[in-house]
C-alpha cells in the first residue's frame, strides 16, 4: 500500500517534470524569438519596386530594407558567405478577381542571387551578383547594406515574352538562402528563426 | 491487402535489409556532405530529411513489431514470452557496445575538431594577414602620392589635352587604367592599358561617399577578371580652366607574385576563420550524423533482434501450439519443417509422433467401434430375451441388466446400476429372497464368500405382481488375465410354468382317480343295495342284522369314496374366476357368522383392520378358502377343551406395494415340523379322515389370485395359516388372473 502510494506520488510529481521538459524543448526551439526582442526586428522588407521598359527589356528598380539578425551578422563577420535570393515571378492575370492568384498563369520565374563576402586583407565587404558576376566593394557592412537595398536596372524579362494579351503583374520577395550556407550550419539554420529571413511578396502591375 | 503488405515489409528480411542499406548509403553521403564535399553539399538538407524519415519509418516498424509482440504476450500466444526474452537479450547485447562506441566516437570527434584549432596557427595567420596588409599599405600610399601628383598635373591642363596627359601619366606610372570623372559622374577622359576596354571601371557610390568625406579613396578591389587592383580615387583641386569638381581614378595592378601571395594569405585566413566559426556547428553536425548512424545501428539491431527471435522461436511456438493441439485431441497436426538442426529434428520427431498417435487413435477408434457394435448386438439380443440377465461387478454391484430382468423383478434396474443387491433390496424388499440367495454364493457380496461357483436354484419372490418363482443361475465372469470380474446371473420366471405343470399333474391325478375309482363304485354300491334288498329280511335275525350293517357300511363308504372322488374332480376342474371388488373384512364376518349361529361349542374371534382396502377377487372362491381354513382350524382344535379360532386381517405396507394379509390361528397341537412346508400339497393331511385336498385347494385359489400362503407354528401353541394378497390395480390384477387361468 505504501509502495503504491509512493508510485502515485511519483506519478503526480513526474507530470510537472514532463511539462517542464516540454517547455524547455519549446524554449530551445523558439528561444531566439523570445529571449531576444531586438532580433524580432530582423527581417527583409520591400519598400518599393517598379519596372521600367528600356530598349525592349523590363528593368527592375527596388528599394529593400535588409535587417540581418545577430547570427547572420556574426556569420558574415566570420567570413561565412551569405547569399540573398531575389525571387521574382511574372504572372498573367486570368481571373476576374485579383486576389485569386492561383487563377493566374505564371509567365516567368526569375531568381537573382547576391552574395555577401568579406575581404580580410583589405578589410572590406564584397557584394557579388551571382547572375552577372559583377562585384561591388564596400568599406563597411553598413555601406554594403545600403548598396544591397538599392536594386537598380536589374534586367527582368524581354517585352516580347510577356506579349500584349492580358494584364501582367510582378511578384518580388527577398530571402536569405539557407541552402548556400555551409552544410554544418544548415540544420540549425532551418530550425532557427534567426536564419529564416525573408520578406513578404511585393506585387505590382507591369506597365510599360 | 495494405495490412498484409505492411506486415510483409515489417517482418520480411529482404525489404528491411534493402531499406537499411539505402539508409546507410544516405548516411554515408550525408557524412561526405558534412565534411564539406561540394558534390553532396547541395544534397545535405535533402539527405538529412531522407535519413530522418527513414529512421522514423524504421522506428515505426520497431514499434509495430513491439506492439504486435506485446499483443501476443497479452493473448498468451505460445512463444511470445520467449520472444520477448530473446529480444531483450539481443537488444542488450547489441545496444551496449554500440552505445559505448557512440560515446567514445563523440569524445574523439569533439577532441579531433578542437585539435584543428591552435592559438599559434591563428596568431600566425593574423600576423601573415597583418604583414600582407602592411606591405600592401606601403605600396598603396606610394600609389596614392603618385596619383595625387598626376592629379596635380592635370589641374590646369585643358580638356583637350587631358586624354593625352592621362595616357602619358598612366604609361609612366604603370597603372592599368586612369579615368578622369566629372562632378555628375560622367567620364571626361580615360586611358586604359587594355585597348579593348571601352567602358572604364567606375567607382561605386560607396567610394564616392568616402571620397566626399575624406578627399581620397584607396583600396584593394577585384576588377573584373583581371584580379586584385589597387584603386586610388583623388579629387582634383579646383582650377580656373575647369570650374566643376573632378576626380581621378587610378587602377594599379598588383604584381603577380604579390597578388598570389596576398590571395593565399587572404583565402587561408578566411578559411581558418570560417572553420573556427563553424567549429560548433561542425560538432553539432557531426554529432547529428553520428547520432543518425547510431540510431540506424540501434534500430537495425533492434529490428534484427525481433527478426532473429521470431525466426528462432517460430518452430518452438509451432511445437508448443502443436503440443497444445495434441493435448486437445487433434492428432492431425503437422508442423512445417525447420531445417537440419536440433529444432528441425525435434519438429520431425513431433510430426512422427502425431502420425503415430493418429494411427493409434484410428485403430483404437476402430476397435472401440467393433466393441460398441458387439455390445449393441449383445444388448439387442439380451433385450429380446425373455430371460432376465444381470451382471454384477467384482464388488457385487449391479453392472448391467436387460429389459426382461427389470420386467421380471418389477424394478427399473437401469436406475439401480452401481448399487449392491442389498442396497436395491432395501428399497425393493420383495427382492430380499434373491439377495439372500446371492449373498451366500456370489463373491464380493459378502466378505465370507471369496469365490463364486456356478450354481442354480429356484427362488420364490412375492413381487408387486404376486408370487413369483424364479429359476436362477449364476456363473462367475473372468476378465482377460484370469482375474475375477464379477458374476452373470440369469433367471426365468417359472411361476406360471410350475403352476401349470403342477395343476396339470394334479388335474391328471384327480381325473384318473375320479375315472378309475368312480367307475367301480357305482356297481359296488348297486351290488350292495341289491344284496340288501334281496336278502334283508330273508335271513335269520343275526345274519339279517349283520347284512344290514355290512351293506350300510358298504353303501356309506362308497358314498364317502364318491365324495372324495368328487372332491378330486372339483380340484381338477378349474372354475371360472369372477372378479369383483371384495371387502375382505365383510366377507370374513359373513363366513364367521355362519359358524357362530346356533353353535356354542367353539369361539371364532376376529381382529379386522379398518384400513384394509377392497380386494379384487372372486368372492365365492375366497369364501371357500375361509370355509376350508375355519373347518381345518376347528378340526385341528383339541376336542377336550374350548375351541377357539382367531382370524386377523391387516394391511402390510411396503415401498413398492401393499399387501392384504389374512391370518387364521388355531390353538390346537400345531403342525408337525416336517409337514410345515408340504402341508399345502394335495393329499397331505394330519387328519385321519378327509381327502387332504382342503389346503391344496386353498393354495391353488390363493395362487390364482396372485397371492402366497404358508403355515407357521405359533410359539404359544397352535398353527397359523397366513395368506397375502397384493393390492394392485384392477387392470393388472385382471390381466394377471387371466394369465393364471389361461394356464
Amino acid at each position: 500500500m505504501h509502495c503504491l502510494a509512493s508510485i502515485e506520488r511519483l506519478r503526480v510529481r513526474a507530470w510537472p517534470a514532463v511539462w517542464l521538459a516540454v517547455c524547455a524543448l519549446l524554449l530551445v526551439v523558439t528561444e531566439p524569438t523570445i529571449s531576444a526582442p531586438e532580433e524580432i526586428e530582423a527581417g527583409f522588407d520591400i519598400r518599393n519596386a517598379r519596372t521600367r521598359l528600356v530598349d525592349g527589356v523590363y528593368l527592375l528598380d527596388a528599394d529593400i530594407s535588409f535587417v540581418f539578425s545577430e547570427a547572420a551578422l556574426e556569420a558574415i563577420e566570420n567570413g561565412i558567405p551569405v547569399t540573398i535570393i531575389l525571387e521574382m515571378q511574372v504572372l498573367r492575370q486570368r481571373g476576374l478577381i485579383w486576389d485569386r492568384l492561383w487563377w493566374d498563369k505564371e509567365v516567368a520565374t526569375l531568381e537573382g542571387k547576391l552574395r555577401i563576402e568579406t575581404r580580410p586583407l583589405s578589410d572590406t565587404y564584397l557584394l557579388r551578383n551571382m547572375n552577372s558576376g559583377e562585384t561591388q566593394v564596400y568599406g563597411s557592412f553598413g555601406e554594403l547594406n545600403v548598396g544591397l537595398g538599392k536594386i537598380r536596372d536589374f534586367p527582368l524579362i524581354d517585352e516580347y515574352l510577356i506579349g500584349d494579351q492580358g494584364r501582367h503583374y510582378l511578384r518580388l520577395r527577398a530571402l536569405l538562402d539557407i541552402e548556400s550556407l555551409p552544410s554544418p550550419m544548415r540544420p540549425l539554420a532551418y530550425l532557427s528563426s534567426l536564419w529564416r529571413l525573408k520578406s513578404d511578396w511585393y506585387e505590382w502591375p507591369i506597365e510599360p | 491487402m495494405a495490412h498484409r503488405t505492411l506486415k510483409r515489409f515489417a517482418t520480411g528480411l529482404g525489404p528491411v535489409l534493402a531499406f537499411v542499406l539505402l539508409l546507410l548509403v544516405s548516411l554515408v553521403l550525408m557524412s561526405n556532405a558534412t565534411q564539406g564535399s561540394a558534390h553532396f553539399g547541395q544534397l545535405y538538407s535533402v539527405l538529412l530529411v531522407i535519413n530522418a524519415l527513414g529512421l522514423i519509418t524504421l522506428a515505426g516498424l520497431i514499434v509495430w513489431n513491439l506492439v504486435t509482440l506485446l499483443g501476443q504476450v497479452r493473448r498468451g500466444r505460445a512463444g511470445a514470452r520467449l520472444t520477448v526474452r530473446m529480444v531483450v537479450i539481443f537488444v542488450i547485447l547489441s545496444v551496449t557496445p554500440v552505445l559505448a562506441v557512440y560515446y567514445f566516437s563523440l569524445q574523439f570527434l569533439h577532441r579531433g575538431i578542437d585539435s584543428w584549432f591552435d592559438v599559434r596557427i591563428e596568431q600566425a595567420l593574423d600576423d601573415a594577414l597583418e604583414l600582407s596588409r602592411t606591405a600592401l599599405d606601403v605600396r598603396m600610399r606610394e600609389l596614392l602620392s603618385h596619383t595625387e601628383v598626376v592629379a596635380g598635373d592635370l589641374v590646369d591642363m585643358p580638356d583637350a589635352d587631358v586624354a593625352v596627359g592621362l595616357d602619358d601619366s598612366r604609361r609612366l606610372s604603370g597603372a592599368s587604367e586612369f579615368t578622369l570623372i566629372g562632378a555628375n559622374g560622367h567620364i571626361i577622359a580615360s586611358s586604359s592599358r587594355d585597348p579593348i576596354t571601352i567602358v572604364p571601371n567606375r567607382p561605386s557610390d560607396a567610394i564616392l561617399v568616402q571620397l566626399r568625406q575624406s578627399g581620397n579613396y584607396i583600396g584593394l578591389d577585384p576588377i573584373g577578371d583581371t584580379g586584385l587592383h589597387v584603386r586610388v580615387v583623388v579629387k582634383l583641386p579646383e582650377s580656373l580652366s575647369s570650374p566643376e569638381p573632378r576626380m581621378l581614378q587610378a587602377l594599379y595592378p598588383i604584381a603577380e607574385r604579390t597578388r598570389a601571395l596576398a590571395d593565399t594569405v587572404q583565402s587561408t585566413y578566411g578559411k581558418y576563420r570560417e572553420l573556427s566559426y563553424l567549429r560548433k556547428p561542425l560538432k553539432t553536425s557531426f554529432t547529428l550524423t553520428l547520432s543518425l548512424v547510431l540510431l540506424l545501428s540501434l534500430f537495425a539491431a533492434i529490428w534484427a533482434a525481433f527478426y532473429s527471435a521470431r525466426r528462432m522461436v517460430a518452430p518452438l511456438r509451432d511445437l508448443a501450439e502443436g503440443t497444445r493441439a495434441v493435448a486437445d485431441g487433434d492428432f492431425e497436426t503437422q508442423l512445417p519443417e525447420s531445417g537440419e538442426n536440433e529444432v528441425g529434428f525435434l519438429v520431425e520427431s513431433f510430426n512422427d509422433m502425431t502420425r503415430r498417435l493418429a494411427r493409434a487413435r484410428d485403430e483404437a477408434r476402430s476397435s472401440q467401434q467393433q466393441v460398441e457394435d458387439q455390445r449393441r448386438y449383445l444388448e439387442t439380443v439380451l433385450s429380446q430375451l425373455s430371460t432376465g440377465v444381470l451382471t454384477l461387478d467384482d464388488n457385487a454391484r449391479l453392472f448391467t441388466s436387460n429389459t426382461a430382468a427389470s420386467q421380471i423383478l418389477g424394478v427399473q434396474l437401469n436406475d439401480e446400476s452401481g448399487k449392491t443387491l442389498t442396497e436395491i433390496s432395501e428399497t425393493h424388499p420383495h427382492l430380499q429372497p434373491l439377495e439372500h440367495a446371492l449373498q451366500a454364493r456370489v463373491a464380493g457380496s459378502d466378505p465370507s464368500v471369496t469365490q463364486s461357483d456356478d450354481w442354480r436354484e429356484e427362488i420364490t419372490l412375492l413381487g408387486p405382481g404376486g408370487r413369483q418363482i424364479l429359476m436362477c443361475s449364476s456363473t462367475p465372469l473372468s476378465a482377460s488375465g484370469g482375474y475375477f470380474a464379477g458374476n452373470v446371473i440369469v433367471f426365468d420366471d417359472v411361476t406360471d410354468l410350475l403352476q401349470a405343470q403342477r395343476n396339470a399333474a394334479w388335474s391328471e391325478v384327480a381325473r384318473r382317480l375320479a375315472h378309475e375309482i368312480k367307475n367301480p363304485l357305482t356297481p359296488i354300491q348297486l351290488s350292495a343295495e341289491r344284496l340288501r334288498h334281496k336278502y334283508l329280511g330273508k335271513m335269520p335275525a343275526d345274519d339279517n342284522s349283520a347284512l344290514d350293517r355290512l351293506t350300510r357300511t358298504i353303501v356309506q363308504q362308497v358314498e364317502a369314496m364318491k365324495s372324495m372322488v368328487n372332491a378330486f374332480s372339483d380340484y381338477a376342474r378349474a372354475p371360472q374366476i369372477k372378479l369383483r371388488d371384495v371387502d375382505i373384512n365383510e366377507l370374513i364376518t359373513d363366513v364367521v357368522e355362519l359358524y357362530r349361529a346356533g353353535n356354542s361349542e367353539f369361539v371364532i374371534e376376529t381382529i379386522l383392520a379398518d384400513d384394509v382396502p377392497l380386494l379384487e377377487a372372486d368372492a365365492d372362491q375366497l369364501r371357500q378358502i375361509l370355509h376350508n381354513l375355519v373347518k381345518n382350524a376347528l378340526e385341528a382344535s383339541p376336542s377336550d377343551g374350548a375351541t377357539r379360532i382367531l382370524i386377523e386381517t391387516l394391511l402390510v405396507k411396503e415401498p413398492s406395494r401393499n399387501l392384504i394379509e389374512i391370518r387364521t390361528h388355531d390353538f390346537g397341537r400345531g403342525l408337525p415340523e416336517d409337514m410345515v412346508d408340504d402341508i399345502f400339497d394335495p393329499h397331505v393331511t394330519t387328519k385321519t379322515k378327509g381327502s387332504g385336498l382342503g389346503l391344496a385347494i386353498v393354495k391353488k385359489i390363493v395362487e390364482e389370485h396372485g397371492g402366497v400362503v404358508w403355515a407357521e407354528n405359533q410359539a404359544e401353541g397352535g398353527a397359523t395359516v397366513i395368506m397375502q394378497f397384493p393390492v394392485i390395480s384392477g387392470d393388472s390384477q385382471s390381466e394377471s388372473m387371466a394369465e393364471r387361468q389361461a394356464i
